[in-house]
Protein backbone atom coordinates (compact mmCIF):
# COMPACT_ATOMS: atom_id res chain seq x y z
CA UNK A 1 0.00 0.00 0.00
CA UNK A 2 1.41 3.34 -1.01
CA UNK A 3 2.42 5.61 2.04
CA UNK A 4 0.44 9.27 1.33
CA UNK A 5 2.36 12.21 1.77
CA UNK A 6 2.31 13.79 5.40
CA UNK A 7 -0.18 16.10 5.76
CA UNK A 8 -1.90 15.05 2.71
CA UNK A 9 -5.62 14.96 2.94
CA UNK A 10 -7.69 12.51 1.14
CA UNK A 11 -10.70 12.61 -0.75
CA UNK A 12 -12.92 10.81 1.84
CA UNK A 13 -11.29 12.87 4.74
CA UNK A 14 -12.93 16.36 3.24
CA UNK A 15 -16.10 14.82 3.12
CA UNK A 16 -15.91 13.87 6.18
CA UNK A 17 -14.65 17.42 7.19
CA UNK A 18 -17.80 18.73 5.13
CA UNK A 19 -20.21 16.45 6.25
CA UNK A 20 -19.33 16.77 9.91
CA UNK A 21 -19.50 20.54 9.42
CA UNK A 22 -22.96 20.10 8.72
CA UNK A 23 -23.69 18.02 11.59
CA UNK A 24 -22.26 19.46 14.09
CA UNK A 25 -24.00 23.22 12.95
CA UNK A 26 -27.24 21.55 13.93
CA UNK A 27 -25.83 18.92 17.08
CA UNK A 28 -22.72 20.10 18.09
CA UNK A 29 -21.18 16.75 17.36
CA UNK A 30 -21.40 13.83 15.20
CA UNK A 31 -20.79 9.80 15.42
CA UNK A 32 -19.38 7.13 13.30
CA UNK A 33 -22.35 5.68 12.13
CA UNK A 34 -24.82 9.54 11.70
CA UNK A 35 -21.33 10.40 10.06
CA UNK A 36 -21.52 7.30 7.27
CA UNK A 37 -25.33 8.17 6.64
CA UNK A 38 -24.43 11.44 5.86
CA UNK A 39 -21.79 10.56 3.63
CA UNK A 40 -24.11 7.89 1.95
CA UNK A 41 -26.82 10.40 0.97
CA UNK A 42 -27.56 10.06 -2.96
CA UNK A 43 -27.95 6.79 -2.87
CA UNK A 44 -24.45 5.52 -1.95
CA UNK A 45 -23.76 2.49 -0.14
CA UNK A 46 -22.61 3.46 3.94
CA UNK A 47 -18.97 4.13 4.15
CA UNK A 48 -17.53 0.50 4.98
CA UNK A 49 -16.34 0.14 8.60
CA UNK A 50 -12.60 0.21 8.20
CA UNK A 51 -12.50 2.98 5.66
CA UNK A 52 -14.29 5.16 8.05
CA UNK A 53 -13.17 4.39 11.06
CA UNK A 54 -9.65 4.26 9.66
CA UNK A 55 -9.94 7.92 8.28
CA UNK A 56 -11.34 9.24 11.52
CA UNK A 57 -8.74 8.06 13.85
CA UNK A 58 -6.14 9.64 11.21
CA UNK A 59 -7.78 13.17 11.46
CA UNK A 60 -8.13 12.85 14.84
CA UNK A 61 -4.40 12.30 15.58
CA UNK A 62 -3.76 14.91 12.62
CA UNK A 63 -5.98 17.37 14.90
CA UNK A 64 -8.64 17.80 12.39
CA UNK A 65 -11.35 16.69 14.67
CA UNK A 66 -11.17 16.12 18.54
CA UNK A 67 -12.92 13.35 20.11
CA UNK A 68 -14.36 11.92 23.58
CA UNK A 69 -16.81 9.43 24.59
CA UNK A 70 -20.36 10.13 25.37
CA UNK A 71 -20.95 10.56 28.63
CA UNK A 72 -22.07 6.76 30.13
CA UNK A 73 -25.16 7.54 31.75
CA UNK A 74 -26.24 9.09 28.56
CA UNK A 75 -25.98 6.40 26.40
CA UNK A 76 -27.11 3.58 29.84
CA UNK A 77 -30.41 6.19 29.67
CA UNK A 78 -31.01 5.71 25.90
CA UNK A 79 -30.10 1.77 25.73
CA UNK A 80 -27.15 1.44 23.57
CA UNK A 81 -23.64 1.61 23.34
CA UNK A 82 -21.54 4.78 24.07
CA UNK A 83 -20.87 7.09 21.37
CA UNK A 84 -17.97 8.37 20.51
CA UNK A 85 -17.97 12.03 19.25
CA UNK A 86 -16.05 14.25 16.89
CA UNK A 87 -16.41 17.78 16.13
CA UNK A 88 -14.21 19.50 13.52
CA UNK A 89 -11.67 21.38 14.73
CA UNK A 90 -10.48 24.74 13.98
CA UNK A 91 -7.53 23.12 12.03
CA UNK A 92 -10.06 20.99 10.19
CA UNK A 93 -11.74 24.33 8.81
CA UNK A 94 -8.37 25.90 7.81
CA UNK A 95 -7.96 22.22 5.88
CA UNK A 96 -11.12 22.30 4.27
CA UNK A 97 -10.80 26.18 3.15
CA UNK A 98 -7.85 25.37 1.53
CA UNK A 99 -8.90 22.31 -0.27
CA UNK A 100 -7.36 22.07 -3.83
CA UNK A 101 -10.21 23.90 -6.58
CA UNK A 102 -9.78 20.64 -8.72
CA UNK A 103 -11.05 17.99 -6.08
CA UNK A 104 -14.94 17.31 -6.59
CA UNK A 105 -17.12 18.83 -3.74
CA UNK A 106 -18.50 15.13 -2.83
CA UNK A 107 -16.28 11.64 -4.20
CA UNK A 108 -18.68 9.23 -4.64
CA UNK A 109 -15.94 6.65 -4.68
CA UNK A 110 -14.97 7.03 -1.61
CA UNK A 111 -18.34 7.65 -0.19
CA UNK A 112 -18.78 3.96 -1.54
CA UNK A 113 -15.66 2.70 -0.23
CA UNK B 1 -29.85 -15.76 17.12
CA UNK B 2 -31.19 -13.71 14.45
CA UNK B 3 -29.30 -13.19 11.23
CA UNK B 4 -28.00 -9.18 12.08
CA UNK B 5 -26.97 -10.62 15.23
CA UNK B 6 -25.08 -13.59 13.92
CA UNK B 7 -23.72 -10.54 11.32
CA UNK B 8 -22.83 -8.23 13.83
CA UNK B 9 -21.07 -11.08 15.75
CA UNK B 10 -18.94 -11.84 12.79
CA UNK B 11 -17.63 -8.54 13.15
CA UNK B 12 -16.66 -8.03 16.11
CA UNK B 13 -14.93 -11.70 16.16
CA UNK B 14 -12.93 -9.74 12.62
CA UNK B 15 -12.31 -6.50 14.94
CA UNK B 16 -10.92 -8.82 17.94
CA UNK B 17 -8.73 -10.81 15.13
CA UNK B 18 -7.51 -7.57 13.59
CA UNK B 19 -6.60 -5.88 16.57
CA UNK B 20 -4.75 -9.12 18.57
CA UNK B 21 -1.35 -8.45 19.66
CA UNK B 22 -2.09 -4.14 20.01
CA UNK B 23 -1.80 -2.17 23.13
CA UNK B 24 -5.55 -3.02 25.08
CA UNK B 25 -6.67 0.78 25.07
CA UNK B 26 -6.72 0.82 21.63
CA UNK B 27 -7.59 -2.60 20.73
CA UNK B 28 -10.84 -1.84 23.02
CA UNK B 29 -11.02 1.62 22.00
CA UNK B 30 -11.72 0.19 18.34
CA UNK B 31 -14.16 -2.54 19.52
CA UNK B 32 -16.39 -0.22 21.73
CA UNK B 33 -16.73 2.46 18.47
CA UNK B 34 -17.85 -1.03 16.36
CA UNK B 35 -20.28 -1.97 18.89
CA UNK B 36 -21.72 1.47 19.15
CA UNK B 37 -21.66 1.64 14.84
CA UNK B 38 -23.47 -1.67 14.84
CA UNK B 39 -26.03 -0.88 17.34
CA UNK B 40 -26.74 2.41 15.06
CA UNK B 41 -27.16 0.26 12.11
CA UNK B 42 -29.33 -2.19 13.44
CA UNK B 43 -31.59 0.58 14.62
CA UNK B 44 -31.50 3.16 11.75
CA UNK B 45 -32.30 0.59 9.07
CA UNK B 46 -34.37 -2.03 10.91
CA UNK B 47 -37.36 -0.39 9.48
CA UNK B 48 -35.87 -0.20 5.77
CA UNK B 49 -34.42 -3.49 5.32
CA UNK B 50 -35.47 -7.27 5.59
CA UNK B 51 -33.18 -8.88 8.84
CA UNK B 52 -31.18 -10.74 6.07
CA UNK B 53 -31.08 -7.36 3.94
CA UNK B 54 -29.58 -5.49 6.85
CA UNK B 55 -27.25 -8.42 8.18
CA UNK B 56 -25.86 -8.56 4.16
CA UNK B 57 -25.58 -4.74 4.71
CA UNK B 58 -23.81 -4.81 7.60
CA UNK B 59 -21.28 -8.07 6.66
CA UNK B 60 -20.69 -5.96 3.55
CA UNK B 61 -19.20 -2.93 4.99
CA UNK B 62 -17.20 -5.14 6.91
CA UNK B 63 -15.80 -6.68 4.06
CA UNK B 64 -15.19 -3.87 2.07
CA UNK B 65 -13.22 -2.05 4.65
CA UNK B 66 -10.65 -5.29 5.33
CA UNK B 67 -7.88 -3.62 3.14
CA UNK B 68 -8.11 -0.34 5.73
CA UNK B 69 -8.64 -2.47 8.94
CA UNK B 70 -5.19 -4.06 8.09
CA UNK B 71 -3.90 -0.87 7.17
CA UNK B 72 -4.97 0.39 10.63
CA UNK B 73 -3.72 -2.53 12.52
CA UNK B 74 0.13 -1.89 10.44
CA UNK B 75 -0.21 1.26 11.42
CA UNK B 76 -0.79 1.29 15.17
CA UNK B 77 1.18 -2.06 15.38
CA UNK B 78 4.41 0.20 13.82
CA UNK B 79 3.54 2.66 16.22
CA UNK B 80 3.93 0.34 19.49
CA UNK B 81 7.16 -1.66 18.27
CA UNK B 82 8.79 1.89 18.06
CA UNK B 83 7.53 2.90 21.49
CA UNK B 84 7.94 -0.98 22.62
CA UNK B 85 11.89 -0.49 21.77
CA UNK B 86 12.45 2.15 24.76
CA UNK B 87 10.92 0.02 27.23
CA UNK B 88 12.70 -3.28 26.31
CA UNK B 89 15.59 -4.91 28.84
CA UNK B 90 18.50 -5.61 28.43
CA UNK B 91 18.38 -9.16 27.87
CA UNK B 92 15.25 -8.56 25.70
CA UNK B 93 17.08 -6.19 23.42
CA UNK B 94 19.96 -9.27 23.11
CA UNK B 95 17.44 -11.76 22.18
CA UNK B 96 15.77 -9.68 19.54
CA UNK B 97 18.81 -8.73 18.23
CA UNK B 98 20.49 -12.24 17.85
CA UNK B 99 17.22 -13.19 16.37
CA UNK B 100 17.27 -10.05 14.27
CA UNK B 101 21.08 -11.04 12.92
CA UNK B 102 19.57 -15.25 12.46
CA UNK B 103 17.15 -13.41 9.49
CA UNK B 104 20.47 -11.76 8.20
CA UNK B 105 22.45 -14.80 8.18
CA UNK B 106 19.84 -16.56 6.41
CA UNK B 107 19.58 -13.92 3.76
CA UNK B 108 23.69 -14.48 3.21
CA UNK B 109 23.03 -18.11 2.98
CA UNK B 110 20.45 -18.12 0.50
CA UNK B 111 21.65 -15.03 -1.56
CA UNK B 112 25.60 -16.35 -1.93
CA UNK B 113 25.16 -20.00 -3.04
CA UNK B 114 22.39 -19.38 -4.91
CA UNK B 115 24.61 -16.63 -6.79
CA UNK B 116 27.50 -18.96 -7.40
CA UNK B 117 25.07 -21.43 -8.70
CA UNK B 118 23.11 -19.02 -10.90
CA UNK B 119 26.55 -18.41 -12.54
CA UNK B 120 27.24 -21.92 -13.05
CA UNK B 121 23.84 -22.91 -14.74
CA UNK B 122 24.46 -19.36 -16.95
CA UNK B 123 28.04 -20.19 -17.75
CA UNK B 124 27.71 -24.26 -17.85
CA UNK B 125 25.31 -25.06 -21.00
CA UNK B 126 24.87 -27.99 -22.61
CA UNK B 127 23.14 -26.55 -25.73
CA UNK B 128 24.63 -28.45 -28.99
CA UNK B 129 25.51 -31.48 -27.18
CA UNK B 130 24.35 -34.53 -28.87
CA UNK B 131 20.78 -35.64 -27.13
CA UNK B 132 20.06 -32.08 -25.69
CA UNK B 133 16.76 -31.37 -26.06
CA UNK B 134 15.26 -27.21 -25.85
CA UNK B 135 14.08 -26.86 -22.45
CA UNK B 136 16.46 -29.30 -20.62
CA UNK B 137 19.14 -28.80 -17.90
CA UNK B 138 21.82 -26.90 -19.64
CA UNK B 139 19.82 -24.15 -20.70
CA UNK B 140 21.35 -20.44 -19.37
CA UNK B 141 18.28 -18.94 -19.24
CA UNK B 142 17.29 -21.75 -15.79
CA UNK B 143 19.41 -19.17 -14.43
CA UNK B 144 17.42 -16.34 -14.81
CA UNK B 145 14.67 -17.06 -11.65
CA UNK B 146 17.54 -18.47 -9.22
CA UNK B 147 18.92 -14.50 -10.32
CA UNK B 148 15.74 -13.25 -8.97
CA UNK B 149 15.61 -15.49 -6.06
CA UNK B 150 19.35 -13.79 -5.04
CA UNK B 151 17.78 -10.57 -5.92
CA UNK B 152 14.44 -10.99 -3.56
CA UNK B 153 17.21 -12.42 -0.98
CA UNK B 154 19.03 -9.08 -1.22
CA UNK B 155 15.84 -7.49 -0.50
CA UNK B 156 14.68 -9.35 2.16
CA UNK B 157 17.54 -7.63 3.93
CA UNK B 158 16.59 -3.80 2.71
CA UNK B 159 13.20 -5.13 4.60
CA UNK B 160 14.36 -6.96 7.28
CA UNK B 161 16.62 -3.83 8.85
CA UNK B 162 14.21 -1.22 9.19
CA UNK B 163 11.58 -2.79 12.17
CA UNK B 164 8.84 -1.54 10.43
CA UNK B 165 9.08 -3.45 7.49
CA UNK B 166 10.74 -6.60 9.38
CA UNK B 167 7.66 -9.13 8.39
CA UNK B 168 7.90 -7.73 4.76
CA UNK B 169 11.36 -9.07 4.62
CA UNK B 170 10.80 -12.66 6.47
CA UNK B 171 7.80 -13.20 3.72
CA UNK B 172 10.50 -11.69 0.88
CA UNK B 173 13.11 -14.37 2.38
CA UNK B 174 10.11 -16.95 2.50
CA UNK B 175 9.57 -16.14 -1.65
CA UNK B 176 13.40 -16.06 -2.11
CA UNK B 177 14.11 -20.19 0.19
CA UNK B 178 10.82 -21.95 -2.58
CA UNK B 179 12.27 -20.42 -5.49
CA UNK B 180 15.81 -21.61 -4.96
CA UNK B 181 14.96 -24.74 -3.67
CA UNK B 182 12.31 -25.49 -6.48
CA UNK B 183 14.63 -23.89 -9.82
CA UNK B 184 17.96 -24.83 -8.02
CA UNK B 185 17.46 -28.41 -7.35
CA UNK B 186 15.54 -28.90 -10.61
CA UNK B 187 18.45 -27.35 -12.38
CA UNK B 188 20.97 -29.60 -9.85
CA UNK B 189 19.17 -32.71 -9.52
CA UNK B 190 22.94 -34.23 -7.98
CA UNK B 191 22.44 -31.27 -5.16
CA UNK B 192 19.32 -32.39 -4.40
CA UNK B 193 20.28 -36.08 -4.39
CA UNK B 194 22.52 -35.68 -1.95
CA UNK B 195 20.68 -33.40 0.24
CA UNK B 196 17.93 -35.58 0.09
CA UNK B 197 20.24 -38.87 1.01
CA UNK B 198 21.52 -36.62 4.20
CA UNK B 199 18.03 -36.21 5.11
CA UNK B 200 16.73 -39.58 4.82
CA UNK B 201 19.86 -41.29 6.34
CA UNK B 202 18.59 -40.98 10.04
CA UNK B 203 15.20 -42.96 8.41
CA UNK B 204 16.61 -44.97 6.53
CA UNK B 205 14.13 -45.19 4.05
CA UNK B 206 16.16 -45.35 1.03
CA UNK B 207 13.35 -45.46 -1.93
CA UNK B 208 12.69 -42.95 -4.64
CA UNK B 209 9.91 -41.48 -3.64
CA UNK B 210 11.18 -40.14 -0.12
CA UNK B 211 14.15 -39.17 -1.95
CA UNK B 212 12.08 -37.07 -4.59
CA UNK B 213 9.81 -35.02 -1.91
CA UNK B 214 12.90 -34.45 0.89
CA UNK B 215 15.07 -33.25 -1.98
CA UNK B 216 12.70 -31.39 -3.97
CA UNK B 217 10.03 -30.25 -1.76
CA UNK B 218 11.06 -30.41 1.82
CA UNK B 219 13.89 -27.47 2.42
CA UNK B 220 12.07 -24.59 1.12
CA UNK B 221 9.08 -24.82 3.09
CA UNK B 222 11.33 -26.04 6.48
CA UNK B 223 13.38 -23.04 5.56
CA UNK B 224 9.97 -20.88 5.75
CA UNK B 225 8.48 -22.50 8.56
CA UNK B 226 12.31 -21.88 10.47
CA UNK B 227 11.50 -17.96 9.09
CA UNK B 228 7.89 -17.60 10.66
CA UNK B 229 9.43 -19.06 13.82
CA UNK B 230 11.90 -16.72 13.76
CA UNK B 231 9.80 -13.71 13.46
CA UNK B 232 7.19 -15.11 16.02
CA UNK B 233 9.72 -15.33 18.78
CA UNK B 234 10.96 -11.50 17.93
CA UNK B 235 6.70 -10.44 18.04
CA UNK B 236 6.29 -11.93 21.87
CA UNK B 237 9.62 -10.64 22.91
CA UNK B 238 8.27 -7.07 21.57
CA UNK B 239 5.03 -8.11 22.58
CA UNK B 240 4.11 -5.53 26.06
CA UNK B 241 4.34 -8.28 28.87
CA UNK B 242 1.71 -6.60 30.64
CA UNK B 243 -0.93 -7.12 27.82
CA UNK B 244 -2.73 -10.27 27.61
CA UNK B 245 -2.26 -12.45 24.33
CA UNK B 246 -6.05 -12.39 23.06
CA UNK B 247 -5.71 -8.63 23.41
CA UNK B 248 -9.89 -6.81 23.27
CA UNK B 249 -11.61 -10.86 22.81
CA UNK B 250 -12.61 -11.01 26.81
CA UNK B 251 -15.20 -8.23 26.48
Amino acid sequence: MPRRKKGAILPIEYDILTAGLDSQSTTGSFYGFALAQTLAEGGHALTAHGTLYKALSRMTEAGLLTAEWEDPSSAESAGRPRRRLYTVTGAGILALSRRPVAAPATSTKTAQA
Amino acid sequence: MTPVERAQGRVLRWVDRYSKGLPLPVAEERRAELESDLHEHAVARRDELSPSALAREIRGRSLRGIPADLAWRDREMRRFRAARLTTMTPSELRATSRLQHLLYIAAGVLAVPGFVVAVRIAITTNVGTPGHAPGHYGEPTQAVPVFVAVGVALAAVAFLINTSTRAFGVIALSISALMLNWFVFTSLSSVSYQLSMALVWPFRTFHLPSIAVYGYFLPGPLLVVAFALILGRIHRIERNPAQPDEAGAEQ
